[in-house]
């Protein structure tokens, strides 16, 4: 069944199971046609640079950050957004990749890595775009730059409810619960340096 | 961020704090400026991994969904597939078969004698061959008979209706009779080849048997009565050699 996109936008920000599933088949057959403009990576980069990028938007519909008013789609201070919303998906997966570029300069070719260099600019860029984020965003984006060990262990405390001794047997290498317990402060601490980074940085714009 | 701020918090958002202490927290909190910051720092975390989290779950599970349908629709297609297949291969054969019996004339169910003549050699030889000779003897006997009477007594019944078939034919018909194709000969001529024709199989073939009905004989230590065929068998029959060579070996 096909939906406009005005009809995604007002039934993911209801919730509606079904039309998220429906947005999510919708973006991937766009994101799988197109990605190629973008980006050329091996399957398992390219369905990591999916999967956060349609994250970022299914939060932003979410907490309204694109939203529907008399219509029409619109985004950041209300102006309509410029294209369809698989062009702003697109767009996302753009920054993605630029954030992948900047992880994974170990692995990348010479010709990628001069291209990645023109990226970070372009990144740094668009951060301008960002001064709208509000601190829940910012915690989410660095959320997804986290480090394995740091999101399981905060997955599994914050979103599993887990306890500690719990969390010390799904992660053997712990070998005190003290060790985890400094681990996930170090972890927390992390994360809010970074997101009270972003949250000034974007304040200063 | 204070570590043991954080041990609090972690308690009183997860609500495993009793009502009382939850009540201190709550005060404490809105007097200390640093706890109620790291508390909401705490409580957008949380949000925010639960959030992911519930989407990655759910992406999850639609990945499943889709690789399971594109897996049945794949086996459908299969399936689709192999039945087309094997009703044109059905279908090839059925009627590569119908054109084939057509194809060969009016003579086609009257050459059937000379099939149903060889499926009993290849009963009688399968006999032999698993030393059931008495079984094979007997049928051997019948069919000796059966050509016997056929050359003694005149054409039977397979020699008749090749005849008819000789007067059937037209220049339109195809008339094929034991493999012969009779259209080139006269009807008179035709009918004459096809008696000394029909003579000479029956003769040929009761020669086969009696070979048949040596090695039976012998199978059943009835040497006595194998030798006497033998001896006839040796002069000029096509098993002459062979029928020469056993009677030798018998008579030592």
């Amino acid at each position: 069944m096909r939906y406009s996109e005005v009809y995604f936008v007002e039934a993911v920000y209801k919730r509606d199971h079904a039309v998220e599933r429906a947005l999510y088949d919708y973006c991937k057959h766009y994101f799988d046609n197109h990605y190629k403009a973008v980006f050329f990576r091996g399957d398992k980069d390219k369905a990591e640079i999916f999967q956060e990028a349609f994250i970022t938007l299914w939060e932003k519909i979410e907490n309204r950050k694109i939203y529907v008013e008399e219509g029409v789609l619109k985004g950041k201070d209300g102006t309509p957004l410029v294209g369809k919303l698989t062009t702003f998906l697109m767009s996302i997966a753009r920054l993605k990749y630029l954030e992948w570029t900047r992880e994974n300069l170990h692995i990348l070719s010479d010709e990628e890595l001069l291209r990645g260099e023109k990226t970070v600019e372009i990144k740094n860029a668009s951060q301008d775009d960002s001064s709208d984020e509000d601190m829940l965003e910012i915690i989410a984006d660095c959320i997804s730059h986290m480090s394995k060990r740091c999101n399981q262990i905060l997955t599994l405390f914050y979103y599993k409810e887990k306890t500690l001794d719990d969390i010390m047997i799904k992660l053997p290498t712990f070998e005190s619960k003290n060790a985890l317990k400094t681990a996930k402060y170090k972890c927390m601490e992390t994360l809010r340096k970074s997101a009270q980074e972003i949250y000034r940085r974007n304040l200063n714009i | 961020m204070k570590e043991d701020y954080q041990d609090r918090i972690d308690e009183y958002l997860l609500k495993r704090m009793s009502p009382e202490d939850c009540m201190a927290f709550e005060n404490e909190v809105a007097e200390n400026q640093e706890l109620h910051e790291q508390l909401s720092f705490t409580e957008e975390v949380r949000h925010a991994m639960r959030s992911r989290n519930e989407k990655l779950a759910k992406m999850e599970e639609w990945e499943k969904e889709t690789e399971s349908k594109s897996r049945l629709s794949k086996r459908r297609l299969y399936y689709w597939v192999s039945g087309i297949a094997a009703l044109f291969i059905v279908g090839f054969i059925t009627i590569s078969r119908y054109l084939s019996s057509f194809d060969k004339g009016v003579g086609t169910e009257y050459a059937q004698t000379n099939l149903v003549q060889e499926e009993e050699s290849a009963d009688i030889e399968k006999l032999l061959a698993y030393n059931k000779y008495s079984t094979a003897l007997e049928k051997i006997n019948r069919e000796i008979e059966t050509e016997l009477h056929e050359i003694s007594f005149g054409p039977g019944c397979a020699e008749d209706e090749g005849i008819e078939i000789i007067d059937s034919c037209t220049p339109d018909t195809v008339c094929i009779i034991d493999d012969i194709d009779i259209k080139d000969y006269s009807r008179e001529n035709s009918k004459e080849e096809f008696r000394e024709e029909s003579r000479e199989k029956s003769q040929s073939r009761l020669t086969y048997l009696y070979w048949l009905k040596v090695k039976a004989l012998i199978g059943l230590n009835r040497i006595d009565e194998a030798l006497p065929l033998l001896e006839d068998l040796r002069r000029d029959s096509e098993y002459g050699l062979q029928a020469d060579s056993l009677y030798k070996l018998l008579k030592r």
